[in-house]
């Protein structure tokens, strides 16, 4: 189990398949809307030198096909004693396209001895018209000791919704964020090809980062470029001092 | 024909159609009246309740105020919440969401007014708060199932008080997520859990589980996996699927909480054992870890 893991962490022969046909167009138009608009390009295929969380990239391009994933991180570190881990929760989904869409999925749950500090997922896929894309990322960093947390900052929804339809195509929270070498890349350079209203909704929920555990979040970008598709793509970052730990409800047994 | 008799012909001519414009100008402007006399769904009467007016701009409220609201949390008694008894004959939708903001305002029978509680974006364990509709998207106001308790048994006057409760929020306010596929079946009758293929009925599996005792049953009506969590003073450490339900007929059937009914492990796992949680055994325990949070739990006699 663990190496099935290990393997898709690093590389998903899935993601293979949809790459070959969708390299050039999806990485091609949102590094050409990078060089235009200044936004750091897709960083999904860059080998990290931390450990990363890598899914969903460069699938479910056929058309009308949807493709539904997320990725919880718990991260723990001690910054007296340096003693660190993590949990992984991943959900991958596949299926038609629809409102909702019918997908079936793999869950999998996985600790590690290490930091989890990157989540990439969900970049060049969904180019087939008609296809949902809907991903999200949630990471809680439980840090022991003093740190300083600030907002975390956001590089969303550049070059994005294009290609006709009735306004808004964006329903993008926060608009605009352009930050270079932000902690959250996600829905850049995607929806472009026409279709629906509201089409890209991408958003970064109350999200903090630190010095003390970095985080870097790549998602949905260069997704959903066909008519008719939806990119719905949500984060959440926060850093909360551990020892605190939440009172456990009691159930009536 | 006589004058007279042709200009009462004309009268009564000129009455009948004026009475039929009439008529028909009423029916026309009130079409709730027409729909809900000819064909009352189900739907309509959860949607009963007072909408916002027509024409009515929605603004939210600031953070102030939103800071003031009570959060709506497993453990508060919030009177402004809906009765979602009245849910669980609706069509199981399979959608779920999270939250856009940090509080997300809900509100009860009158949308046009002030908010009753908020919801805060990640629940008590850190996550992120999954979001099960009811009713999606009427009128921009999607109604939703809400973890807490609208009123306690003690006081409702008849002993009995709701045991899941609902409530509207803007639809715009709401993000998608996974979709649940499945919904648990649980008859308390014949003391079982099901799972359930919700889009075309199918039982998957089936387990025997306990149940509430007479005094302490375990509620019917539509409910949600609203998380899960180990907790080593519970169950003995096994996994609590904590659900939005809450004992409908007494305040704290065991410990200090709301009378929260959870789904999990317990070696008492046969016949009318519980406080009105429902016990598992093993087999049953893996297969409910296997459903996502947002899975529908539908609780019949």
């Amino acid at each position: 189990m663990k190496l099935k893991y290990a393997a898709m962490r690093f590389w998903n022969p899935r993601d293979a398949q949809g790459l070959k046909r969708t390299t050039v167009l999806a990485l091609g138009l949102f590094l050409a809307v990078g060089v235009l608009t200044g936004v750091h390009p897709l960083t999904a295929s860059a080998a990290p030198a931390s450990p990363a969380v890598n899914q969903c990239n460069g699938t479910d391009n056929v058309g009308g096909q949807a493709v539904v994933c997320d990725i919880t991180i718990t991260n723990n570190l001690n910054l007296a004693t340096g003693a660190i881990s993590s949990t992984v929760t991943t959900n991958d989904c596949h299926g038609a396209a629809g409102a909702p869409p019918p997908v079936t999925c793999i869950s999998l749950t996985q600790s590690f001895p290490t930091l989890t500090t990157s989540a990439d997922q969900c970049n060049g896929s969904g180019l087939g018209g008609g296809s949902n894309v809907i991903c999200s990322v949630t990471i809680l960093n439980n840090i022991t000791g003093t740190f300083t947390a600030t907002a975390a900052t956001v590089n969303q929804c550049v070059g994005s919704g294009g290609g006709g339809g009735t306004q808004p195509t964006l329903n993008c929270d926060p608009y605009p964020a352009n930050t270079t070498n932000a902690t959250v890349t996600q829905c850049n350079g995607s929806g472009v090809g026409g279709g629906g209203t509201d089409r890209v909704t991408c958003t970064v929920g109350p999200s903090t980062i630190t010095s003390a555990l970095p985080v870097t979040v790549n998602q949905c970008n260069g997704s959903g470029n066909e008519g008719g598709n939806t990119v719905t793509c949500t984060v959440s970052i926060r850093n909360v001092l551990a020892g605190l730990a939440p009172k456990l409800p009691t159930v009536s047994g | 024909m006589p004058e007279s008799r042709r200009w009462f012909l004309i009268a009564g001519f000129v009455i009948v159609v004026t009475g039929l414009g009439i008529g028909f100008t009423a029916v026309a402007s009130t079409p709730h009246a027409v729909s809900g006399s000819v064909k009352p769904s189900s739907r309509s009467s959860i949607a009963a309740t007072p909408s916002a007016p027509a024409g009515h701009v929605y603004t939210r409220p600031d953070a102030a105020t939103l800071a003031k609201l009570p959060d709506a949390n497993y453990n508060a008694v919030i009177s402004g919440l809906l009765d979602a008894a009245g849910s669980a004959s609706l069509p199981l939708r399979s959608e779920t969401f999270t939250l856009k903001t940090e509080l997300t305002p809900l509100y009860g029978a009158d949308r046009s007014g002030v908010p009753v509680a908020s919801l805060p974006f990640l629940n008590f364990l850190g996550s992120r708060t999954v979001v099960v509709p009811v009713v999606l998207n009427d009128g921009g106001w999607t109604q939703i199932l809400t973890p807490s308790r609208r009123e306690l048994p003690s006081g409702s006057g008849t002993g009995v008080a709701a045991s899941q409760t609902m409530a509207w929020v803007r639809t715009d306010q709401l993000v998608a997520g996974a979709p649940v596929q499945q919904h648990v079946l649980v008859n308390v009758s014949k003391q079982s859990l099901s799972i359930v293929n919700t889009a075309d009925g199918v039982v998957t599996a089936t387990y025997s589980v306990g149940v509430g005792k007479a005094d302490t049953a375990t509620p019917v009506g539509l409910t949600y996996l609203e998380a899960r969590y180990r907790d080593p003073k519970q169950e003995a450490g096994h996994q609590i699927y904590l659900t939005g339900a809450h004992s409908s007929v007494a305040d704290h059937p065991f410990g200090p909480d709301q009378g929260l009914v959870g789904i999990h492990w317990n070696a008492v796992n046969t016949g009318a054992v519980s406080h009105a949680c429902i016990r598992l055994n093993a087999a049953g325990d893996n297969a409910m870890s296997k459903l996502a949070d947002g899975t529908r739990v539908l609780v019949v006699k």
